[in-house]
């Protein structure tokens, strides 16, 4: 007779644990199935070197853990951030650009009156590089580790508690040479 | 009044088979509506590709196009999340449908292209997920829960009939 009492309560309560594990969590997150993968091998232009690469052969010959940032001329929180990412610039972090279906002048133009963050900024127009991270939203920032795998990623604004909570601590770790 | 008693249950059974019916009935109606044609597919993104005013999708096999247009309806834009490829203005989803006309152009099967939509975005991205050992719940959650629904509605219509009242006749 009790079990009869008690059973809509016990699962109330499972539904308010199942609900409140759900708070501040967006459900439009997508998870990084790319994980672990090697980055993209899509070819693309190095704007300011003026010949095609990927981004995995920049890992392959860089060999040591860098940053990816995709962005665009045309994304509002990507100009937010890049004050951020001039600061992390400044610090000696890595970053390559990837413009992300963007024009190129419009990215010379702003990078010149702006500054330039990046060691590459490579064009994207199509967005395959985009693609092969599995790319939902600009701004997206990726830690790729010293062999060329995606470790971890950040989708939207960059600020520094971001990156001293979430990026920085994987960053890191691969500089130890950490496997 | 056991004659009475036996009518009232009689009258609930039947009640409650009523109720099992429709909910059935309604279920079944559900997962058939719910299972989208190729055909009717076509013709509404066709009709309605509000993405496509600028780009043009070019082909010169038919068979070819109109799988282009069914995949484009059976994945869902990682961007406007509740939007397919077809319908959606994202940029991401202009760049996928690129990518998925060059696919369909370059003779690739339907699994070849939405493995690689599912290799970069997960199961999420296609409206028919692949039934794995994690997507199975999708079905069997919703089947469980009705099942158990039908469990409880029966109940509350055929309660057990009290255990001294038993005539012989």
């Amino acid at each position: 007779m009790s079990m009869k009492v008690w059973l809509p309560f016990a699962g109330f309560l499972l539904l308010v644990v199942l609900f409140a594990s759900r708070i501040g969590k967006s459900s439009n997150d997508l998870p990084l199935v790319v994980k672990e993968n090697p980055v993209s091998s899509a070819q693309v232009v190095s704007i300011y070197e003026g010949q095609e690469t990927s981004l995995q052969a920049f890992a392959q010959t860089y060999q040591k853990p860098f940053l990816v940032n995709i962005w665009a001329t045309w994304c509002v929180t990507c100009k937010q951030e890049h004050g951020n990412l001039m600061h992390l610039a400044q610090q000696g972090v890595p970053i390559i650009g990837v413009a992300f279906t963007d024009e190129r002048a419009k990215v010379n133009a702003y990078l010149q009156q702006k500054g330039n963050p990046y060691l590459k900024v490579l064009d994207d127009p199509l967005g395959k590089v985009a693609q092969d991270f599995g790319v939902y939203g600009t701004p997206e920032t990726y830690v790729i580790s010293a062999d060329g795998k995606i470790l971890e990623r950040h989708v939207g604004l960059l600020t520094h508690e971001v990156w001293q909570e979430h990026l920085q601590p994987v960053y890191a770790a691969k500089q130890v040479g950490e496997i | 009044m056991m004659v009475k008693q036996q009518m009232t249950d009689n009258i609930f059974s039947l009640a409650s088979l009523k109720v099992s019916a429709v909910l059935l009935m309604c279920f079944l109606f559900f997962s058939l509506i719910t299972k989208a044609s190729a055909a009717s597919d076509v013709a509404i993104a066709n009709e309605v590709s509000t993405a496509s005013e600028v780009d043009a999708y070019p082909f010169d096999n038919a068979e070819r196009e109109e799988r282009f247009w069914s995949l484009l309806t059976a994945l869902r834009c990682p961007t406007c999340q509740n939007q397919s490829l077809a319908d959606s203005d994202a940029v991401m989803a202009k760049s996928l449908r690129q990518s998925t006309y060059e696919q369909v152009k370059a003779g690739n099967s339907d699994d070849e292209i939405i493995a690689f939509m599912t290799d970069r975005y997960g199961d999420f991205i296609s409206y028919k997920p692949r039934v794995n050992e994690y997507t199975v719940w999708l079905w069997l959650i919703p089947l469980w829960a009705f099942v158990l629904g039908l469990y409880f509605v029966l109940r509350q219509f055929n309660p057990k009939p009290e255990k001294a009242a038993d005539d012989a006749c």
